[in-house]
């Protein structure tokens, strides 16, 4: 019984010593009785080791504490401009107080609410001392911030001060790593953070600004000494049936002087974890966007970006790794850098059936399966001056290095007859250039630009090819052994290139201003081909007799002058403008001089635009375009550039000159919701640089003439963008019209390509329910001459579907299908592609958990038609079968 | 002799003549004050040479802006606008910028019949016709007095004034400390931008970082101030129409 009565005891004790606790609430007002917002009230318990606790009155003065009954709580209340107010209460019940504070005549900059107070208000900034907040459980900032009063985090990190929104964080005070706040919040480290100020941020929009320092805000961390060096990241690794496997580490280092992301992915599933995006993030991100937009939009196109992108491939592995530093020099330098390093394996196939345009060639079939074993990196460093005056100075060098070694065996067959050919491919490129830019405004009638770039790049392709047919017997002096021909080609280019372009921009006038512009550009390159037979013993069969290889020697001057004049009359902006070019330029062929010329150019331009109203306006645009194509093209001595084309250069080529004249139209009614734009253009070739081809059977041989073949193109495009509540819906159209002539078999064929489409586009921003997004294009084209007409159709709908359901699943899933008609032979073809992946991860937990299926339907091949001059294709391309992988993420 | 007529007549050219030249307009320039270049403690030096920078960009080119108040002292409204320039290529954002801060960037009324002052804002598509009462600040007079082009001013201060730093953090009625020197000789309720309502013309008027200060009063006659024919909104109906524009 003694026994039963202790345990009951026990049981009880736990349940009685349960703190109750009331509410102390009221209001703090002022001698007049006026409620005094935003007013400090701490309350700290003077008996136990209870937390602290905290609240600042509202805009009608009104405060509530909850305390501890039977407890002595020391509660002080203080406000910028009156006197501090203290005094101990111990409530046993719900109870109202009311305080009334008196001015003080003292001014005061800073207020101590107490010596090592959880909270220090100071004139726009509220700082909360951290420690008074943890209970140690912590692992991230996110967990801290939660614990701090007035503040609110969700899911994705998105944090909220006392109802405002944070748009940016900082750490010691400077920007931390791409400025997107989410990173900070869910990867600091909860023991490295000392304090938290939340800080005013103004707008840069004077229009905005009553409005936007209201509602948003800045959050400062400051790190504890001894802890400013930390790293987090996360680990994804992933495996799947057939020896598929994905590691995909991502980390970050971050020290006071030095911020370090390190980028990791190893996989066989030819999968890219470091997408497009990151690559734009590591050259600068959306500041780069802002500061300058063409050498951002330049990056989504280069041959990185599009590797990134690269699809096309039966099987892909991959080892990635990929480094950006961020490094305070000191003294006004900062220097961002970054490094990518990428080896792979690639495998692909392509099949094509190609029906020639010449109605007496027999159609081909061809079979081209490829192994790419690549390596590359890039390397950029990027050196930033910035001191308080008028000049900004940037520096930028990049080294680029790529090298690989592809095999890809092809064979074609026509009307019974095999060709095969097997190629090595062995590609290396070295690249470096160095930018320097400069800005300087040295009042506000005189602004300086100026940029001078220097870049050497040097590249070499060795190419073994096998194959069992003789090719080009007319012109290649083939050794005839056996059935097998084996031909070496090496290819060798050096480039150093200096390029300086100085603007200057003065205003006259109100009204007047002009733009005196200067610089040249200056080319000298080397280009290299050697075409020879390897016969079985090993010794060199030399084609240099029969007119192959070239030793090019190419040296180009262009230097130019020129100005813009700008004027508005009320509101019509013209700006016209003219430069001059002086082009000087040098061909040399095994040291003996083929070429030597000078050439002035005359290039005029013109621009207008009116505007209606903020939203509404109009641009005219007419351009004169000169310029000098690649120099290959003036090698003018056979080389071999596929098994069925063979080239020959042209010494006497010039520089390309074209005109275009565009018109756009925009309205960006932001209120409304409503955006469309309109665009008309139209070019005209003066003279360009054209193939001049002679077809035999599936044999082209070319060359290259600078003629004044007549080339229009015209073109129109618009679309319309309207948001909906929570509806997103886009509609685009653009239709182009160009005739052109080309030379085949000393034939001068007339052609007619149009092509027009539309598309339209819905996408849903749900908080609650799946968001989708849902569209689908239509497009013709049309190629047709005196011979042939061929029209193409095709329908591509598509889906992407992202749903976040019991708080902490998110399924994902994106459908693509494409339907494809020839109309003139009536040839249909579809192929459909899917993707999905389902992932779960509990908040606040350090692990996450993947299922991901690629290619859903294990769909072969993708199909796609295309149509030139001389054929009309259709093409298989293979890609990698269906792919099933479980991924484990954890954070650290 | 009608005299009557002749009486009237002359009684009439009397009163033009006597209103003739009573209108004024009176240019104005912005310029930045010391206390602009204050920069927070908690930020890092690589951020403060950049903030600094872009500060002393605004510094020097904040003058390139002339701005026109006329009053039209018969129907007594006045007109406060910029003198429209060109902008040079590529700083059309910066300009906005500068011709915003303080007030300026589109014109503004004083209507002194209405007590309000409007502003007549095409931004981003919209127009936002916004009136606020007049004057819009609470101005404290001081007996403080100095010389501006000749005229004896005296300073008024917002009622929340520098000399008791108290500052509503984080509220939506956070209140700046503004200044202005009013010249009592002059028209009383006009001043530039939001300016207006004290008991003379404002002659200078700003915040801690930066004032708008006028260069020169001209005596006109016949100006006529066209007040825009339009519904107007208030304060309140203005910042939740922007919020929609920038929250989505």
């Amino acid at each position: 019984m003694n026994q039963l009565f202790k345990i009951f005891l026990l049981i009880l004790i736990p349940l009685t010593s349960f703190p109750q606790t009331h509410e102390l609430e009221g209001k703090i007002q002022d001698s007049l009785q006026n409620g005094i917002p935003n007013t400090n009230i701490i309350a700290t318990p003077l008996d136990t080791d209870d937390e602290i606790t905290f609240s600042i009155s509202d805009q009608k003065g009104r405060y509530r504490l909850i305390l501890s009954e039977h407890s002595r709580y020391l509660v002080e209340i203080t406000h910028l401009g009156f006197k501090k107010i203290s005094d101990t209460i111990q409530i046993s019940e719900d109870q109202t107080q009311n305080f009334t504070l008196q001015e003080s005549t003292e001014s005061l900059e800073e207020v101590l609410i107490r010596q090592e107070m959880a909270v220090i208000v100071k004139e726009d900034t509220i700082t909360y001392r951290t420690d008074q907040f943890k209970t140690g459980e912590e692992r991230k900032l996110r967990d801290v911030l939660k614990k701090l009063p007035g503040v609110e985090v969700d899911r994705e990190g998105n944090v909220k001060v006392n109802g405002k929104s944070v748009t940016k964080l900082m750490v010691d005070g400077k920007t931390f790593f791409t400025g997107d706040e989410k990173l900070g919040v869910n990867n600091i480290p909860a023991d490295a953070v000392d304090e938290v100020e939340a800080l005013d941020n103004y707008n840069d929009v004077a229009f905005l600004k009553g409005l936007e320092d209201s509602d948003k805000m800045a959050l400062n961390i400051k790190l504890k000494d001894g802890k400013k060096k930390f790293a987090f990241g996360d680990v994804e690794a992933g495996a799947g049936i057939e020896n598929r496997y994905l590691l995909h580490p991502k980390l970050f280092y971050y020290s006071p002087k030095t911020a370090v992301n390190l980028i990791g992915d190893f996989n066989n599933v030819g999968q890219k974890s470091f997408t497009v995006q990151d690559y734009l993030d590591f050259e600068g991100g959306f500041g780069l966007a802002l500061e300058d937009p063409s050498t951002y939009f330049n990056l989504y196109s280069d041959e990185f970006a599009q590797f990134l992108r690269e699809d096309e491939f039966t099987y892909s592995k991959n080892d990635f790794a990929a480094a950006s530093l961020y490094q305070d020099l000191g003294r006004n330098f900062s220097l961002d850098a970054y490094s990518i390093f990428n080896k792979g394996k690639l495998r692909t196939k392509t099949v094509q059936d190609i029906s020639y345009q010449s109605s007496s060639q027999a159609d081909e079939f061809r079979n081209n399966t490829g192994q790419n074993d690549l390596l590359f990196s890039i390397n950029k460093i990027k050196l930033r001056y910035d001191n308080m005056d008028n000049v900004d100075l940037r520096a930028n060098t990049t080294i680029k290095y790529n090298d690989g070694e592809s095999q890809s065996n092809l064979s074609s067959l026509v009307q019974n007859n095999e060709e095969f050919v097997n190629t090595n491919n062995q590609p290396r490129q070295l690249e470096f250039t160095q930018t320097l830019n400069l800005n300087t405004q040295f009042s506000y009638k005189h602004t300086t630009k100026a940029e001078i770039t220097f870049k050497h790049s040097e590249s070499n392709n060795n190419r073994l090819w096998d194959f069992n047919e003789a090719l080009f017997t007319d012109i290649m002096p083939l050794v005839v052994e056996d059935d097998s021909f084996q031909l070496e080609q090496d290819h060798t280019t050096k480039l150093n290139n200096i390029k300086l372009n100085a603007k200057h921009y003065w205003v006259l006038a109100d009204f007047h201003h002009i733009y005196p512009v200067a610089g040249f550009n200056y080319f000298n390159t080397e280009f290299n081909t050697l075409d020879r037979q390897i016969l079985n013993d090993g010794s060199i069969n030399s084609f240099e007799d029969a007119g192959f290889n070239n030793r090019l020697d190419f040296s180009l001057l262009d230097a130019y002058v020129g100005f813009q004049y700008k004027t508005q009359i009320d509101d019509l902006v013209l700006r016209p403008g003219l430069v001059v070019h002086n082009y000087n330029w040098n061909v040399a062929q095994f040291s003996n001089e083929i070429a030597n010329e000078n050439k002035m150019m005359l290039l005029p331009e013109f621009f207008a635009e009116y505007e209606f109203n903020s939203s509404k306006k109009i641009k005219l645009e007419y351009n004169r375009y000169s310029n000098f194509s690649k120099i290959s093209q003036f090698a003018n001595r056979l080389r071999l550039q596929s098994f069925n084309q063979l080239y020959r250069g042209n010494s006497e080529l010039e520089n390309q000159i074209y005109n275009r004249i565009r018109l756009n139209y925009r309205n960006f009614n932001m209120f409304r919701g409503l955006i469309y734009f309109i665009n008309l253009s139209y070019s005209h070739r003066e003279q360009s640089i054209r193939n001049l081809t002679e077809i035999d059977g599936i044999d082209q041989i070319s060359t290259s003439i600078y003629t004044d073949l007549p080339e229009n193109t015209y073109s129109i495009s618009g679309n319309i963008n309207k948001r909906i509540s929570d509806y997103r819906l886009s509609f685009g159209t653009n239709f182009s019209f160009s005739d052109y002539s080309r030379i085949i078999n000393n034939e001068t064929l007339d052609y007619q390509n149009n092509n027009y489409g539309y598309n339209l586009k819905v996408q849903t921003r749900y908080d609650e329910w799946p968001n989708l997004e849902v569209g689908f294009r239509h497009s013709f084209s049309e190629l047709s001459s005196e011979n042939s007409t061929n029209e193409f159709m095709r329908i591509t709908p598509f889906a992407i579907l992202e749903y976040d359901f019991f708080e902490d699943f998110i399924f994902k899933f994106n459908y693509d299908y494409n339907y494809f008609e020839n109309q003139s032979t009536n040839n249909i073809n579809r192929f459909e592609i899917a993707e999905s992946s389902l992932f779960y991860s509990k908040e606040d937990s350090a692990w996450g958990f993947e299922i991901q299926a690629t290619n859903l339907f294990d769909v072969s091949f993708k199909r796609e038609n295309s149509v030139n001059e001389f054929i009309v294709a259709d093409r298989r391309i293979f890609l990698q079968p269906r792919t099933i992988l479980f991924k484990l993420i954890y954070k650290l | 002799m009608n005299y009557k007529r002749l009486y009237i007549l002359v009684l009439l050219l009397n009163f033009t003549l006597a209103h003739a030249q009573s209108d004024f307009k009176v240019t104005y320039k912005k310029r930045v004050l010391p206390e602009y270049f204050q920069i927070s403690d908690s930020v890092s030096d690589v951020k403060k040479s950049r903030y600094l920078k872009v500060r002393n960009s605004v510094k020097r080119n904040i003058g390139k802006f002339k701005y026109t108040l006329q009053i039209d002292t018969e129907s007594n409204i006045s007109e406060f606008k910029v003198i429209e320039t060109m902008s040079v290529d590529g700083n059309e954002r910066f300009n906005n910028n500068l011709k915003g801060m303080l007030g300026g960037r589109f014109p503004i009324y004083n209507h002194l019949k209405k007590d309000s002052v409007f502003e007549n804002a095409d931004f981003r598509g919209k127009i936002y016709f916004t009136s606020y009462k007049s004057p819009r600040y609470k101005w404290r007079l001081t007996k403080k007095t100095k010389d501006i082009l000749g005229f004896k001013c005296y300073l008024a201060v917002t009622e929340e004034s520098t000399d008791k730093t108290v500052i509503f953090n984080f509220q939506k009625d956070k209140k700046e400390a503004f200044h202005a020197w009013y010249a009592p000789s002059l028209p009383a309720k006009y001043g530039p931008s939001f300016f207006t309502g004290l008991p003379g013309l404002v002659l200078q008027a700003g915040n801690k970082k930066m004032e708008i200060y006028a260069l020169d009063i001209k005596n006109v006659s016949n100006v006529e101030v066209e007040f825009p024919d339009k519904k107007s909104i208030t304060e309140e109906q203005k910042n939740k129409q922007l919020k929609a524009l920038i929250g989505r």
